[in-house]
């Protein structure tokens, strides 16, 4: 047993389990209340069950990780409950324990999810007291908040295969139901099912290449199902140079078994982090409430599909296949969802086709293998979306829930807080030095640059390009939204006045992180121009060495790092001045006349309509088949009628004709078939 | 207390068995003496409760044997009763215990009262024969459940069809005399094919033993000693037929495509208590089947015959699952649903290694609650609404927030999401599979996910979505007793997804066991283990990590 030391052996050792538990406890609770008992409980019960859970949580997080950096070689603090599932007899036998793991990556991501859900919960609070949430809602919402928040912790807390799915499975169950929250709206069913369909291609993807790895490992003698174990058997097998996990063919190049189990993984981490051609789910789910989408959209769900691929960032690093697939499908989203985003006119839709597309950069980091760095942008992408995402909430109820931007405008008069907090957000989010995201961004940018694929030029290029897209929409959004004149909508409500209370002050502690968020591992390269030492400089690349692995800086300084940094901060300001130039002043005018364009503007709306592509080519053939072919033919035609009855009535009319004919009436005949008998048994008795 | 048990010491499993048709009998009787002496006819609700008390003693004493009598730590059958029957026969009635059928009989006790709460009031003008059905049924699925003699299994099996179908020709739905005739036009085909091996094996044992014996336990009432019928020798082309008859037997009621016809049917007339009892109890005999006789007895073809039985099992899950997508009944959709999981289970069993064996039976017995409880809430909504037409419903969560929940509950537990039970079976099964039936168990996994997609467009479109109909607004939620039926569904189900270990302690035992039988009555000579094809390490390229230890993997150095 290792030492774990400080809090956690002070305290049994048995803190890391409860950091996941609690909020799972605080939404069990909930939805016994809910569901079952039907039981109403004050504003201030429903708050004092999620928040205790929640907030003993971070606190339990951030001991953990004193804890982590005392005993120095960041050695992994295990908490085992016991065992859990088990079962099979020898080699491949398994025995799955309830065994939570808490390492650097886990610390990152338990900080900032329970950071993120601390001030996305206080947001909460705020509009149930504000009376923008009625209570109800608010029961519900806190309720899979804390499914949402206690499923992803156990997540990335996970020691092994089974209990991550756990956490996966909990993740997705959340979404989905965030997904259908205004459940008897048909389109939020519709969204619910999409929502659902989607993880459930997910789910697919992490059990197989869970359950092939697990049968590879075995079948070569090592069966693993601990992410340390699977680790260390892997490079055992790897240093021995078995050509383990190769189906027959024995060739020296064609680990088969692993690009699949590499896709497997890809597959899920699409599907989670809603990229190309699986992203729909997300600008879908849009109608859930503001608090839910800001916790998914940055620091839950979406984890939860790059935390899969750091997990296994060693594996998919013998999986050429698969990273290419990765690094494809991040490039794809990080373009063409930039470039929905750009044209869209609704505000949530907006704001979720720039999260695909800055978490499509995040997958293309960890394709090109700079996994610190991805992390760092997950980290800082967590706190400004979530600010983003709640902003908009406010213009949102200011406006009494409209979300066409083509209504707004004009708010900046009176909403100038929520004005100045968008500003400062939507900045932070495209990465505007010296807001969060700037370090890690053009840290990935400098990744990329020097990075040996020989397709790395056409990536930056198109990083660049989406980046650019990224500050157009985000400042055409905040124009629509904030300049020129008022529109009807905002008349209507004659006294709009900016948040105040908990939503204010939670947006106040968002706002802080935006500002300082990446100076928490901006890389060495600005340490040297301050003469900062190493270690103390990007501190987050330098805590998750032991964890994940690359190193956490690209090796480039001067002129051409620089050149990418203007590079980057040009793209940026054509983005902002050309939005500036469009919309400013006069708002969104009119739709495109000349046809082209407008069927133009209408794909990349519609994110070249790959979601009813799908539905064309994949569910309608499908229904197709169920319900023609095999319903009707097979099950109706052929079973029902050919067989069952035709078959019965074939039976019925033989069995008849033959006893019509005994019957007959006759006695002759019935003499003869008297005679036949006893001649029979006669025989029979003698013989 | 004590004495009772002192009476009952090695019958206490016929006694189990026994208790609701001796109730039933026992009400009869006094019924038809009151009625010679003149008096009135015992009211029906005396009837009620005394079926329902002697159904939940019944599941009592089961729970007792599961935690006093079975040893999970002992191999093979235990709690062994047997009885003269026909010696000449070679057929005793014989019961025992093993992992398998203890949790098959538990959960078929359990379900009994539940089913028999859940329809009350619905049929009062008959409870008497009702009752009597009922516990009639029960008795005869137990007995199959348990039955260690194949006369024996045989018997129950064939009985449990007289008070199924009275009940379903008295108390059925629309349909029902359509759906009567097939259960029994298809379960006669699959009784003859039992039949006959019984003849075969009844022959058979007497020719090699010179005293017939189709018990599977040692017993001094047959002339053959130490000798049962596992200790027959059947050889390779006789096992074919044999167990092609067993198996078309087997399979009319687990029930496989293509000769699931009579489910959908029977279930869409069926009532409430009667579709959660075929869900379970009816369908696990077949399981049991199964496993108790078809594949310890005739071991080379089962295993000759596995990949084919894996296919059908593939093709019959994908098939059912495909056909649910589009039906517009409710209950004939569930019971689609169970076709697909019949399949899936006989995927599961044909897959011949322990995971794959354990988790088709946890998978049986999980799914089984699942379906039991959707059958539960359907027929909680058709007494409110009057049909089950899915196109009648929409927005039922908005009225009815507690049945949603349920039905959620048993639609996740049927998806396999962890925690709860169905993940457990899902997983024991893929694992399985991974071992002996590689290239299937990836369309076993596609299969398997893609099959719930049926259950959330369902889910949605009753429970989602705005109230279109007028008459669903004012529907009234499940009331206390409804709500405790489905709590006692849930709790069983959340239990076994929480912490399975106790369960698969049981099962796996039972399921060695079987493996160790198959392989010990095997007629084909062993062969040197082969290197299975496409296998993950070529010769050159094994190594000796059979001592690596994930444990110390793990910890740092």
């Amino acid at each position: 047993m290792i030492e774990i030391g400080g809090w956690n052996e002070a305290l049994g050792g048995s803190i890391i389990r409860w950091i996941a538990i609690l909020p799972l406890l605080a939404a069990f609770v909930h939805g016994v209340l809910i569901g079952l008992v039907r039981a109403r409980i004050s504003n201030r019960s429903i708050w004092a069950i999620s928040l205790s859970g929640l907030v003993t949580s971070f606190a339990l997080s951030a001991i953990s990780l004193f804890d982590l950096l005392d005993v120095g070689r960041l050695d992994p603090i295990l908490d085992s409950v016991g065992p859990w599932i088990g079962g099979g007899v020898g080699p491949r036998s398994f025995s799955a324990e309830l065994t939570f793991q808490f390492d650097p990556l886990s610390a990152v991501f338990c900080l900032t999810v329970t950071a993120t859900a601390l001030a996305v919960y206080l947001h909460t609070i705020g509009q149930v007291a504000n009376g923008v949430v009625d209570r109800e809602a608010g029961h519900r919402t806190f309720a899979m908040l804390d499914l949402l928040v206690g499923s992803t912790l156990v997540l990335v807390l996970a020691d092994n295969l089974l209990l991550f799915f756990l956490g996966w499975a909990g993740v997705g169950i959340a979404s989905q139901l965030f997904a259908a929250f205004e459940f008897d709206d048909s389109d939020a069913s519709r969204a619910g099912a999409t929502t659902f369909v989607i993880g459930r291609i997910g789910d697919l993807g992490l059990l197989a290449a869970m359950l092939l790895l697990f049968d590879g490992l075995s079948r070569a003698g090592a069966p693993a199902l601990t992410f340390r174990g699977i680790e260390a058997a892997f490079r055992l097998l790897e240093g021995q140079g078995v050509l383990w996990l190769s189906y027959g063919s024995g060739g020296t190049e064609a680990p088969l078994l692993l690009e699949i189990v590499g896709f497997g993984l890809v597959l899920a981490a699409l599907t989670k982090c809603a990229q190309v051609p699986v992203h729909f789910w997300l600008p879908q789910s849009t109608g859930a409430p503001v608090s839910a989408s800001a916790l998914i959209q940055s620091s839950t769900t979406v984890v939860a599909g790059i935390y899969v691929l750091l997990r296994f960032a060693f594996l998919l690093e013998s999986a050429p296949g698969a990273l290419r697939g990765l690094i494809f499908a991040g490039t794809a989203t990080m373009l063409l969802t930039a470039l929905g985003a750009a044209t869209q006119i609704r505000l949530p839709r907006l704001i979720a086709l720039t999260t695909s597309s800055l978490l499509g950069l995040v997958v293309l980091g960890v394709g090109i293998g700079a996994y610190s760095t991805a992390t760092f942008l997950l980290l800082t992408h967590a706190f400004v979306k979530t600010m983003l995402l709640l902003t908009s909430g406010l213009v949102q109820s200011a406006q009494k829930g409209e979300t066409d931007l083509r209504q707004m405008g004009g708010l900046a008069q009176r909403l100038r807080l929520t004005h100045g907090l968008y500003a400062l957000a939507a900045l932070a989010v495209v990465g505007f030095p010296p807001f969060a995201n700037f370090f890690p961004i053009e840290e990935l940018l400098a990744f990329l640059w020097i990075s040996a694929r020989p397709e790395s030029d056409l990536l930056l290029c198109v990083t660049f390009l989406s980046l650019g897209l990224l500050a157009f929409a985000l400042a055409r959004s905040h124009f629509l939204i904030f300049w020129g004149n008022a529109r009807p909508a905002g008349q209507a409500t004659p006294r709009l006045r900016d948040a105040t209370g908990w939503r204010l002050h939670s947006l106040t502690g968002l706002a802080i992180m935006a500002l300082l968020a990446g100076g928490l591992g901006p890389s060495q390269f600005w340490g040297d121009l301050f003469d900062a030492p190493t270690e103390q400089m990007d501190s987050v690349g330098f805590f998750l060495t032991t964890a994940i692995p690359g190193g956490p800086d690209p090796e480039l300084a001067g002129f051409e790092r620089w050149t990418l940094i203007g590079g980057y901060l040009v793209c940026l300001l054509l983005g902002l001045t050309i939005a500036s130039l469009r919309y400013a002043r006069q708002g969104y005018g009119t739709e495109p006349k000349r046809p082209a364009i407008r069927v133009a503007t209408d794909w990349m709306r519609e994110v070249f309509y790959i979601e009813r592509a799908a539905q064309i080519f994949l569910v309608r053939p499908i229904r197709w088949l169920s319900q023609e072919a095999l319903a009707r033919g097979i099950e109706n035609q052929l079973i029902d009628r050919v067989v069952v009855t035709g078959g019965s009535g074939l039976v019925r009319q033989t069995v008849w004709s033959v006893l019509r004919r005994l019957q007959n009436g006759r006695l002759q005949s019935y003499t003869l078939i008297g005679l036949l008998t006893v001649l029979v048994v006669v025989t029979w008795m003698v013989v | 207390m004590d004495g009772i048990l002192a009476a009952l010491d090695g019958r206490i499993l016929t006694a189990v068995i026994a208790l609701p048709v001796f109730a039933a009998l026992v009400l009869a009787l006094v019924a038809y003496l009151l009625d010679v002496i003149g008096l009135k006819y015992l009211p029906a609700s005396i009837w009620r409760s005394v079926g329902f008390g002697a159904s939940l003693t019944t599941f009592a004493a089961t729970v007792y044997i599961a935690l006093a009598v079975f040893d999970p730590e002992r191999l093979g059958l235990q709690v062994v009763e047997v009885f003269e029957w026909s010696a000449s026969l070679g057929a005793n009635l014989s019961f025992a215990l093993d992992g398998v059928s203890l949790c098959f009989l538990v959960s078929t006790t359990g379900l009994v009262p539940l089913a028999m709460m859940s329809t009350r009031g619905a049929v009062d003008g008959s409870a008497r024969a009702w009752v009597l059905m009922m516990l009639a049924l029960e008795t005869t699925m137990l007995g199959a459940i348990v039955a260690a003699n194949l006369l024996t299994f045989v018997a129950f099996w064939a009985a449990s069809l007289i008070p199924l179908l009275l009940w379903m020709g008295r108390w059925g739905g629309l349909g029902r005399a359509r759906a009567a005739s097939r259960i029994w036009t298809t379960e006669a085909i699959g009784l003859s094919g039992l039949l006959f091996v019984v003849f075969v094996l009844h022959e058979t044992t007497l020719a090699q033993f010179g005293a017939p014996t189709l018990d599977l336990v040692p017993t001094a009432l047959t002339g053959t000693g130490e000798r049962t019928l596992l200790d027959v020798r059947i050889e390779l082309e006789d096992q074919w037929p044999l167990l092609l008859a067993f198996g078309i037997g087997l399979a009319t009621r687990l029930p496989i495509v293509p000769l699931h016809f009579w489910l959908p049917a029977a279930h869409a007339a069926a009532p409430t208590g009667l579709s959660v009892l075929i869900a379970t109890g009816f369908v696990q005999t077949a399981a049991m089947g199964w496993l108790r006789f078809a594949l310890p007895l005739f071991p080379d073809a089962a295993t000759a015959a596995g990949p084919a039985l894996s296919l059908l099992g593939i093709v019959a899950l994908a098939y059912a699952s495909l056909i649910a997508l589009v039906q517009e009944e409710l209950k004939r959709l569930v019971a689609y649903a169970s076709v697909g999981y019949a399949g899936f289970a006989l995927f599961g069993i044909s897959t011949l290694n322990v995971q794959g064996l354990t988790g088709a039976v946890v998978q049986l017995l999980t799914h089984g609650l699942a379906t039991a409880g959707l059958f539960l809430l359907i027929g909680f909504l058709a007494v409110r609404r009057g049909t089950t037409e899915v196109a009648a419903f929409g927005g039922l969560a908005k009225p009815m927030p507690v049945c949603a929940f349920f039905f959620a509950l048993m639609v996740l537990s049927l998806m396999g999401l962890p925690l709860l039970g169905g993940f457990v079976g899902d997983l024991f099964v893929l694992l399985g599979s991974l071992e002996t039936r590689r290239g299937l168990s990836v369309f076993a996994l596609i299969a398997m996910v893609v099959a719930a997609s049926y259950l959330l467009w369902v889910q949605r479109r009753i429970f989602l979505g705005p109230v279109d109909e007028p008459a669903n607004r004012g529907l009234i939620d499940l009331d206390r007793v409804e709500r405790g039926i489905m709590l006692a569904m849930t709790i069983p189900i959340v239990i076994i997804g929480v912490y399975p270990n106790p369960l698969l302690r049981r099962i796996e035992p039972a399921m060695l066991e079987l493996l160790h039988q198959m392989e010990r009555r095997s007629v084909v000579i062993e062969a040197p283990a082969e290197e299975e094809e496409g296998a993950p390490v070529s010769a050159s390229g094994r190594v000796d990590l059979v001592h690596f230890d994930e444990r110390a993997a793990r910890e740092p150095s």
